[in-house]
């Protein structure tokens, strides 16, 4: 009888928290399918007619934005950036967490530093960093600040931590090296923090705006969020069209996410020797 | 025959090589801009058809974000990435500018490439701010202000509109509430005004009834305080701050001043010129728009402008510069396309022409002009968007702050401020 | 179970030991190696130019002009440098609890073994997180608006007639931005949770039914000590990242009412980007890098006792 109480009570909360996201999300489609002078804080309006498709027409045949390019553009940058930091920082937290060498822990200090100072702070360095060396307005300019990410260090090093000591201990005596070690233990057992930290940074990749704002003078290697200002409207007029805009290019991310989450579902125990 | 062959083949190429000398590929420069909104397409549309009627030149037209535009402008100058012109604010981010020797004299310019601008011609009061060391570093391509826009249906049978349908008020500021006094008990309408609470326009409306109450100058640079009539001053805030309490909807924030305006909740809106586009379009035919009224004993009103700058760009050629000080010029001659967008227009003889006659709504507020009164100039600053004056002005109108007490902080902090910069 | 901070290998002895030492050494480095090169390069080189710049008068375009420690004693002496400030501390004293929470709230929530349409809701809940700061800036900006809003108006709908004034009454004004935030970026953690939970043996909530003990006793008992570790991971993130809070309440308050909202990075950001003032900025962004390293030093103290 008790069982039953908690379970009415969480799938009620979780109903009410559902729709307490949604409502939002809901309404930015509202904006979206339907016309600019239609009243959308009624929400019996939002499935009844009319309905528009004006305002996704208009932001695919924009005549300032090339919709295709950006969300192009945006892919390479999201995608390389993932594989770029789960690589880094996969051996770098690794080495943290298993391995002891001299001056550990004044890098991980100094890593965990980086993850402190804004953005904004080290923007203009940065940009004469990359005039410098003659870089700017390239791909690697946008991706490569943002490869070094301490927070995917901090992530995989709490994980890594996590799994048995005794199972790498079996493995030395077995005669692993550290790298099979990494490759055939480590790596399968923290699955779930892997695809975690791959949406986080796929995501940042897609959503970075300062950096890439600042740096990128050239219309061929523009990205969705340094393009969509192009919708909006500092008088928040016409809101159709931006929504449109947030609502068709955030859909490749969503997309991202459905397939990943499948690798952080609670499955079949497999966490080996567990103390 | 066999010689005649080869002599034929040269003539052909030398007839192909002759008749591909005059087609040469049209000169190319880059324009930055922050406009965005209704704003864009209007100037996308002018520069189209520029380029269309100008085939010998392509101007490739970039909007950047309005809220980063002068931080990527300064390090696209320093990375030589930049365009070849742009708007900018006219004030304190250009004298900035200039000060750190980042723009061309745009007078030595066109007298350089023999391009017959017109200096004298435009709103003189700014020309006197752009002047810096003796040389024009830039032109206004508009004059921006405030407008009071009104809802015709609305104002209906309640004696303030006359036969042809537009407003018609006492004058002063007693004939203004007067006017909304009306609205409310006729109507039934609480808060009749929307006004844009945005902290740039909050001050640049105080300024505007400061300068109207006949206040003096308002700081000064070479002594570097705030040299404002304090009497006059709190005098305007708390003017503007006796509209907003009795007519204003209670703590209203954009957009939804303008939402309540579009649907009728309010009968009058004030807010900058650009918004009367947008208006139009959803009031239709019982949109009204006149002047920002003259409530005090001067007719003042303070404006701000965008301006053409031409940044210093090593890999910019002599043609491309040529063409942008055409450009600029045909701007000029031109500029009622520009007051499409409901701008008035920074260069005077457009209030004479024709076509600009001819557009629907800014003939109702183009004496506005009559009075325009640049906003103080602040190096490498916008003296409306600093929060020194926007804090203790949005604070003392929003009632969390007396009006006594604001007027001494600006004063303050303007005083400490000023000697940084 | 260490926190951050593993202690070094003790001294060894014998030369097999010392040799297998120099093999970790030369191996820990090279998997840093990559990262390290990238890190030094594009994050830590910047980082000190940033600092040295805070020693000099600035202005992007200009001419650097050194000031010693001029721009910090502005700094001191400036009111929204302390104002902004003191907004951004109470912000991360009063959100670090509400998504640590929050996120854990969640993911439970969703891991539930009779919770209908799992999947859907692990979306729906993160769902916000995938939108980009300006989107979510215009949608809860016209969510919260007085008169015209549709917070107000399901409100007005249910009864609650007089407006609230969300945006620009300054006692709501961090609730507000507290509540979006909470939208848009709890499901991050929830992630972590979620991956968390993942590791947690079945065998033991098992052993718990079987003797008897309820849900809430083995949410206490089992769930809350095994995630230990997740829990000082979210705390440390959500503390580093509730410090550098600046996006969305920019976009959505401009720092209003009359500068009830702006936070530090916002600060910084007008004295940086609005007027330039690059040295000034850089001393404030230094400043506000110190208090995190403190904050975050201290945290991590605190959690290394709490653990044992």
């Amino acid at each position: 009888m008790k069982f039953n109480y908690v379970k009415y009570l969480i799938n009620t909360i979780g109903i009410i928290i559902c729709v307490a996201w949604l409502i939002p999300l809901l309404w930015m489609l509202a904006v979206t399918f339907k016309p600019d002078n239609c009243n959308t804080t009624n929400i019996l309006n939002w499935f009844t007619p009319p309905f528009t498709l004006d305002n996704i027409k208009n932001v695919i045949g924009h005549p300032q934005a090339n919709v295709g390019l950006w969300i192009f553009n945006s892919t390479i940058v999201a995608v390389l950036s993932t594989f770029g930091v789960l690589i880094l920082c996969t051996l770098a937290a690794f080495a943290f967490s298993k391995i002891n060498f001299v001056g550990k822990n004044f890098w991980f200090v100094l890593i965990m530093a980086g993850l402190m100072i804004p953005r904004e702070a080290t923007l203009i360095p940065l940009y004469i960093l990359f005039k410098d060396m003659n870089l700017l307005n390239t791909y690697f300019s946008i991706i490569a600040p943002s490869l070094a990410a301490p927070f995917g260090v901090i992530i995989l090093k709490q994980f890594f931590d996590g799994l048995s000591e005794s199972l790498f201990e079996a493995a030395k005596l077995d005669g692993c090296s550290w790298l099979q070690m990494m490759y055939y233990i480590a790596v399968p057992l923290v699955k779930p923090a892997l695809s975690s930290l791959g949406i986080f940074v796929f995501l940042a990749g897609w959503n970075e705006f300062l950096w890439p704002f600042i740096s990128v003078t050239d219309p061929n290697i523009v990205t969705i969020p340094i393009g969509l200002p192009v919708f909006r409207s500092q008088y928040l007029t016409g809101q159709g069209l931006t929504m449109a805009a947030s609502a068709l290019l955030a859909s490749p991310i969503i997309i991202v996410f459905v397939c990943l989450q499948k690798y952080i579902v609670k499955g079949i125990a497999m966490t080996g020797v567990k103390g | 025959m066999k010689k005649f062959i080869p002599l034929v083949l040269v003539m052909m190429l030398l007839v192909a090589l002759f008749s591909t000398v005059g087609n040469a590929a049209p000169t190319e420069i880059v324009f930055w801009t922050m406009w965005d909104g209704g704003d864009v397409k209007i100037a996308k549309d002018i520069f189209d058809e520029y380029n269309k009627k100008n085939t010998k030149v392509k101007i490739k037209f970039q909007q950047q974000d309005f809220n980063q535009y002068y931080t990527k402008l300064k390090t696209s100058i320093l990375g030589g990435t930049g365009p070849d012109f742009a708007v900018a604010h006219v004030g304190g981010f250009i004298s900035g500018l200039q000060a750190e020797n980042n723009l061309i004299a745009l007078d030595d310019a066109a007298k350089k490439y023999k391009v017959n601008i017109n200096f004298d011609k435009y709103t003189p009061s700014v020309m006197q701010t752009a002047k810096m060391n003796g040389k024009y570093y830039t032109v206004p391509l508009d004059n921006l202000i405030r407008v009071l826009m009104y809802n015709k249906a609305l104002l209906k049978d309640t004696g303030l509109l006359d036969k042809k349908g537009n407003l018609v008020m006492g004058k002063g500021f007693a004939g203004f509430t007067k006017a909304l006094d009306q609205v409310k008990t006729k109507k039934q309408i609480q808060y009749p005004l929307s006004l844009t609470m945005r902290p740039p326009q909050l001050v640049l409306g105080w300024l505007t009834l400061y300068y109207q109450m006949g206040g003096t100058e308002f700081l000064n640079m070479s002594s570097k305080k705030a040299t404002f009539d304090e009497v006059k001053a709190l005098a305007a805030l708390k003017a503007y701050k006796e509209i907003y309490d009795g007519y204003v909807p209670p703590r209203i924030a954009p957009p939804a001043d303008f939402d309540m305006f579009k649907t009728g909740r309010t009968a009058f809106y004030i807010d900058g010129a650009w918004m009367v586009s947008a208006s139009a379009e959803a009031l239709g035919k019982d949109f009204g728009v006149v002047r920002f009224p003259q409530l005090f004993e001067k007719d003042a009103h303070v404006v701000t402008n965008h301006g053409f700058i031409i940044p210093v760009k090593k890999s910019r050629t002599d043609a491309q510069t040529k063409e942008v000080l055409k450009f600029i010029k045909w701007w000029a001659d031109n500029n009622w396309k520009w007051s499409q967008a409901g701008h008035l227009p920074g260069y005077l003889p457009t209030v004479e022409n024709a076509k600009f006659k001819a557009l629907p709504y800014p003939k109702f507020y183009r004496d506005t002009l009559k009075g325009a009164v640049p906003i103080p100039i602040v190096p490498n600053a916008n003296l409306h968007q600093l929060p020194e004056l926007t804090a203790p002005i949005q604070k003392a109108i929003l009632g969390d702050l007396k009006p006594e007490e604001a007027i001494k902080e600006v004063k303050k902090n303007l005083d400490t401020l000023l000697p940084n910069l | 179970m260490s926190g951050f901070k593993s202690g070094t290998a003790g001294v060894e002895h014998s030369l097999v030991k010392n040799h297998f030492k120099l093999k970790d050494n030369l191996f820990g480095y090279l998997l840093l190696l990559p990262f390290l090169l990238f890190y030094m390069l594009f994050t830590f080189y910047p980082l000190v130019q940033g600092f040295i710049v805070s020693f000099f008068k600035w202005s992007i375009t200009g001419p650097k002009v050194f000031v010693g420690i001029s721009n910090y004693q502005e700094l001191i002496s400036d009111n929204f440098f302390w104002e902004s400030l003191w907004h951004t501390l109470g912000y991360v004293l009063l959100s670090t609890p509400i998504f640590v929470l929050g996120a854990f709230i969640l993911a439970i929530i969703i891991d539930y073994k009779q919770i209908i349409g799992k999947t859907f809701l692990r979306t729906v809940f993160f769902l916000p997180n995938v939108l980009t700061v300006s989107i979510v800036a215009v949608i809860w900006l016209n969510m919260l608006q007085p008169y015209t809003g549709l917070t107000n108006a399901l409100l007005h709908s249910i009864g609650i007639r007089p407006e609230i004034y969300w945006l620009s009454d300054k006692n709501l004004v961090w609730p507000s931005i507290i509540w979006v935030t909470f939208w848009w970026n709890t499901g991050y953690y929830m992630i972590l949770y979620l991956a968390g939970l993942q590791e947690i043996s079945e065998e033991l909530y098992e052993a718990a039914e079987l003797d008897g003990a309820s849900w809430l006793q083995t949410i206490f008992h089992i769930t809350i000590p095994s995630l230990a570790r997740v829990h000082v991971l979210v705390l440390f993130l959500q503390v580093v990242a509730s410090f550098k809070i600046f996006g969305q309440v920019f976009l959505i308050t401009e720092g209003g009412p009359g500068g009830a909202s702006r936070t530090f990075i916002q600060y910084i950001y007008e004295v940086g980007f609005q007027r330039f003032f690059v040295g000034k900025a850089s001393a404030a962004a230094f400043v506000l890098f110190g208090i995190i390293i403190i904050v975050s030093i201290l945290q991590l103290k605190i959690m290394d006792r709490y653990k044992d």
